[in-house]
């Protein structure tokens, strides 16, 4: 509102420039043609006396220029003719003119200009006072950089590096994460949690590849007390990367089955053991039998006929891992945890004398908390 | 809301400039007093309102606000403050406000003191600025607006290009504007006079003074950017012949044969319509500068602006202000009345004949500089023209001037005597001979030409003054008495002569530093020594060292003469951190008016450092001399007396009388 007051002010200002001119009352005499002239050459005459009486001319000198100023002089009054007198009514009706122009000129030319180019909406943001402003929590990229100008200024705060890092992950900034870990690392010691931020900054920065370098930070906050839990997740999702689908389950389920009941990692836990154990998609009704069954008890007693069909056939004929691991985790999916289990049991009988199909039944036991801690 | 405020300043003072423009011009048509009388108060808002603008600018840089998309790409918060402020007019939307600024001033400047201008003049050539100011606002609110926001807005910037963070780049544009846009000021008064049909005994008394002023700033405005350039971009020339140099050679050129013209035209009364075609080409060479550096047409430090769309909207202005005034001057320039008549051996015969010099010289320069241009527009191929065709066709055109110059103030108004000034000149020619003779036997290498060059120099120098000792009556009369009338003499009288002795010393410093040179390229290993230009110089080591926004690796040489320490260079290299650009810093000792110039390389790997040492005799007289130059320009300028040349009566009539022009 400041701001549209100072432009009126402005605008005002301006017109008054252009129009108090016009308002004041004039002597009539018009600007003859030659008076400027003649005012110059009588300059010029006086100052060739001066000159001469300075001794800075000599005595022809002066004669000839007078005589000469003299001539130019005579031409100019010659030209200077007597202006016709003001045509009063004409003159009035020019100024009304002139007025009306300056009146219209001034607020169509910056009102129109300055509404198609301006930004009044946009207040100053002076550096300074934005950064001394108080944090807007909204604002990701303006507190990153307030700490980052903090950052430049004093590198040596550890506890800055540790803030800023989890935001540059949330950014992508997987470099920039890296590097904040490693001084915090450098700056406030090692820790569980930093060994692990670092180790899991550097495996995004390497497109989900768990290199040496974060293994080796993966280990040590592994091997810290209390154990890091992200950091065993990631060595997991290593070992299974590698082939070996028991060490993974290994270092993941001492830390499930000791994790208390009300522990924020436990879902994620299960997440993990459930993509250890790459289960297959659960049965799904095709688009046309969707079609016949209208209602939701329709269509959950549609898959269930599918799901028992699965069993039945499974129970006849064997199958292969893939599809006892589908038939367990429809089971659970549909809520019918005691068939779950019986098809998990069979499932390990059957494939006692194979220790990947052990691993994979296990690992979907876990995820879908049908064993471990005491279920 | 203050960098909305200088928006708005700036759309008003476009609004002020269209009735500037129109009012006044108009009242002068009708002999309307009143409309007339809105020309000064038009002018000195629209001056206050770009003022005022350009405040608002300067103090969004200084807070470093970066909501404004100019701040944004030319300023940094950690960068020093003094290239916070002049990187307000380094770049190109910024510079533009300073050349608007500038042309508003002038137009201020003339709405308060000329009080004693004819109405008509002054309403006419104020229309005509407010009509200069239209365009160029609308230039610069249209294509390149500095209040353009940008919303959000980052926390940093991207830092002004590290060529220009230099204290040289902080003041060589105002310098140069001033000087180019002051010529606008003699172009307005010439578009009057045309539109008027008739030049004022007042045009010629304004006229001069304002080209003088445009002339001195454009004189130190391009000694400032050729220092910039020899010590900044690391090679150590002075004066590369590089297309946006000649922009601004052109208007000076043309613009010293405008001053000289002028003179005759206060004094004598004479070459009036030549003077005013020369204040029209003068400004248009301003403009085709404008047009060269700011539309990227050409690649080089300077083209720091590259926008096609810009380049059509400056070649349009072009036209607009260059075809109108021209077509303007064949329809009107037949009814201007011919001045005064003089004999060709005159004052005006030899400022005839420096005007004739010095529009070649500007034509050659021209011809040089828009070649390449035109033959790349029309069959697509690419020419360089380099400094054997400037040397080549520039260096003979100048020949004649220096040795016509010292003469012609010699030589009386209307008709001269050539024999009684050739007496005049006796002992500047035996210095210059002497010292041609001294240099051709005593100084080793260097081409024989460099002999003469040195003595021509000198010739100019001495014989500049040869009308201050005529007048004086120096070793003729007593000292007190030449000391008397030396007091008495116009200091008009003194400008003429430092002003043509500043051309003679730059030109004994081009000569010394082209001719005797010499440069040594070598890597060096820290404690190594070598023996140069008569100097021991010692290499001891590299240093890295922290500044604001850049990180600096610096060389340490001692320089010792004899054993004794003389002098330290510290040549660099500075990597800017926020644009990743790397710089070399050159380091210069200065002994007496001869400089040792040193730059540093590329890191080598092998330990050792790259270095190349120059020395440089008498170089420093190249920029000395412009500063001289300027300084007769200012004793020149401070004389504010009416000028009327006084002729000597003829002892007999001439029959070699005939008219100007």
């Amino acid at each position: 509102m400041a701001l549209w007051i100072v432009l009126a002010l402005m605008t005002g200002a301006a017109a008054l420039v252009a129009i108090a001119p016009l308002a004041r009352r004039r002597a009539a005499a018009d600007a003859g043609a030659g008076d400027g002239d003649v005012a110059v050459y009588r300059d010029q005459l006086d100052e060739l006396g001066r000159d001469h009486a300075r001794g800075l001319i000599g005595d022809r000198e002066s004669e000839a220029a007078r005589a000469e100023v003299a001539r130019r002089l005579l031409a100019a009054s010659a030209a200077q003719e007597a202006g016709a007198a003001q045509d009063s009514a004409a003159a009035v009706r020019r100024r009304r003119i002139a007025a009306a122009i300056a009146l219209v000129v001034l607020p169509a030319v910056s009102l129109g200009v300055y509404g198609a180019l301006g930004r009044p909406d946009v207040p100053d943001r002076p550096l300074a006072a934005r950064l001394q402003a108080p944090v807007d929590r909204n604002n990701v990229a303006d507190m990153v950089a307030r700490v980052e100008a903090a950052l430049e200024k004093n590198p040596d705060d550890g506890r800055g590096w540790s803030v800023v890092g989890p935001i540059y992950m949330r950014l992508g900034r997987y470099d920039d994460a890296a590097e904040a870990f490693a001084q915090a690392i450098r700056l406030l010691g090692p820790s569980g949690d930093r060994e692990a931020n670092l180790g899991e900054a550097l495996v995004a920065k390497a497109d989900g590849v768990v290199t040496d370098d974060a293994r080796a930070a993966l280990e040590r906050a592994a091997a810290s007390a209390p154990p890091s839990i992200k950091a065993a997740v990631y060595l997991a999702r290593a070992a299974a990367q590698d082939g070996d689908r028991a060490g993974a389950l290994n270092r993941l389920k001492p830390l499930y089955v000791q994790a208390p009941a009300d522990s924020p990692y436990l879902e994620g836990l299960r997440d993990e053991f459930q993509r250890l154990a790459a289960p297959p998609a659960l049965p799904m009704p095709s688009p046309e039998e969707a079609q016949v069954a209208r209602t939701a008890e329709e269509r959950m007693a549609l898959v269930r006929g599918m799901v028992d069909r699965l069993g039945e056939r499974l129970a006849a004929d064997g199958g292969d891992v893939g599809e006892w691991l589908k038939l367990v985790r429809s089971r659970t999916a549909l809520g019918d945890e005691a068939k779950a289990r019986e098809a998990l049991a069979s499932a390990r009988a059957k494939f006692a004398a194979d220790p990947q199909a052990q691993t994979r039944l296990e690992a979907l036991a876990l995820g879908l908390g049908l064993e471990g801690r005491g279920a | 809301m203050i960098a909305e405020i200088g928006h708005y300043a700036l759309v008003l003072a476009l609004a002020l400039a269209l009735l500037q423009s129109v009012l006044p011009v108009w009242g002068a048509r009708a002999r309307d007093a009143a409309l007339m009388g809105l020309a000064s108060p038009l002018a000195l808002g629209q001056f206050a309102l770009v003022a005022l603008s350009f405040a608002a600018l300067t103090h969004a840089y200084v807070t470093s606000d970066f909501s404004l998309q100019n701040v944004i790409e030319n300023s940094h918060s950690a960068k020093p403050l003094i290239y916070k402020i002049s990187g307000v007019w380094g770049n190109h939307e910024g510079s533009l406000l300073l050349w608007v600024l500038i042309l508003t001033l002038f137009g201020a400047l003339v709405a308060a003191f000329g009080r004693n201008l004819p109405d008509r003049l002054k309403a006419d050539v104020l229309g005509v600025q407010g009509m200069i100011g239209v365009a160029f606002l609308l230039f610069v609110l249209l294509t390149s607006n500095p209040f353009t926001r940008v919303d959000p807005s980052p926390l940093e910037g991207q830092d002004l290009n590290p060529l220009l963070q230099d204290p040289g780049l902080a003041i060589h544009p105002p310098l140069l504007y001033i000087g180019y846009v002051g010529f606008s000021m003699a172009f307005s008064f010439a578009v009057a006079a045309l539109i008027e049909g008739k030049v004022d005994a007042a045009w010629a008394r304004w006229v001069r003074p304002w080209t003088l002023m445009a002339w001195l700033f454009l004189t130190l405005g391009i000694a400032m950017g050729s220092y910039w350039a020899y010590y900044e971009l690391g090679w150590g020339g002075f004066w590369f012949w590089d297309p946006v140099e000649n922009a601004s050679l052109m208007p000076w050129l043309s613009g010293t044969a405008l001053l000289h013209s002028a003179v005759v035209m206060e004094k004598r009364d004479a070459l009036k319509v030549w003077t005013i075609l020369l204040a029209l080409l003068t400004f248009a060479l301003s403009l085709l500068g404008t047009f060269l550096v700011r539309s990227g047409v050409l690649t080089s430090v300077h083209a720091f602006a590259v926008d096609p769309a810009r380049g059509v909207a400056i070649l349009i202005i072009l036209a607009v202000f260059v075809g109108g005034s021209l077509a303007l001057y064949a329809i009107r320039a037949p009814a201007l009345k011919q001045g005064g008549i003089f004999a060709p051996v005159s004052r005006e015969g030899a400022l005839v004949l420096n005007n004739l010099f010095l529009t070649a010289a500007t034509a050659a320069v021209f011809v040089g500089t828009l070649y390449p241009l035109a033959l790349e527009a029309a069959t697509g191929e690419k020419i360089s023209v380099g400094p054997p065709f400037f040397n080549n066709t520039f260096g003979p055109l100048m020949l004649p001037i220096m040795l016509v110059m010292p003469f012609a103030p010699l030589l009386a108004w209307k008709r001269g005597d050539a024999t009684r000034a050739a007496r005049g000149m006796v002992g500047a020619v035996g210095v210059a001979v002497l010292a041609t003779v001294l240099v051709a036997g005593f100084v080793q290498g260097g081409p024989t030409l460099a002999a003469l060059g040195v003595g021509l120099a000198l010739f100019a120098i001495v014989g500049a003054f040869a009308e201050v000792m005529e007048r004086t009556k120096l070793f003729r009369a007593p000292l007190a008495e030449s000391f008397r009338r030396a007091k008495g003499l116009p200091s008009s009288s003194w400008g003429g002569a430092f002003a043509h002795a500043g051309m003679g010393v730059t030109l004994l410093g081009v000569v010394a530093a082209t001719a005797w040179s010499s440069e040594v390229v070598l890597a060096m290993r820290p404690g190594e020594q070598i023996d140069f230009a008569g100097r021991q110089i010692a290499f001891q080591g590299v240093e890295q060292r922290p500044g604001p926004n850049y990180r600096t690796t610096a060389a340490e040489l001692v320089v010792r003469e004899g054993g004794v320490e003389v002098a330290r260079l510290e040549p660099a290299r500075r990597l800017y951190t926020a644009r990743k650009m790397d710089l070399t810093e050159s380091s210069i000792a200065t002994f007496g008016v001869s400089q040792l110039y040193a730059a540093m390389g590329e890191a080598r790997g092998d330990g050792k450092t790259a270095l190349r040492i120059s020395y440089k005799p008498l170089v420093t007289l190249i920029w000395l001399g412009s500063i001289v130059m300027a300084f007769g320009g200012l004793l020149s300028l401070a004389d504010r007396r009416l000028r009327v040349g006084a002729p000597r009566k003829a002892a007999r009539p001439s029959p070699a009388m005939q008219p100007a022009e």
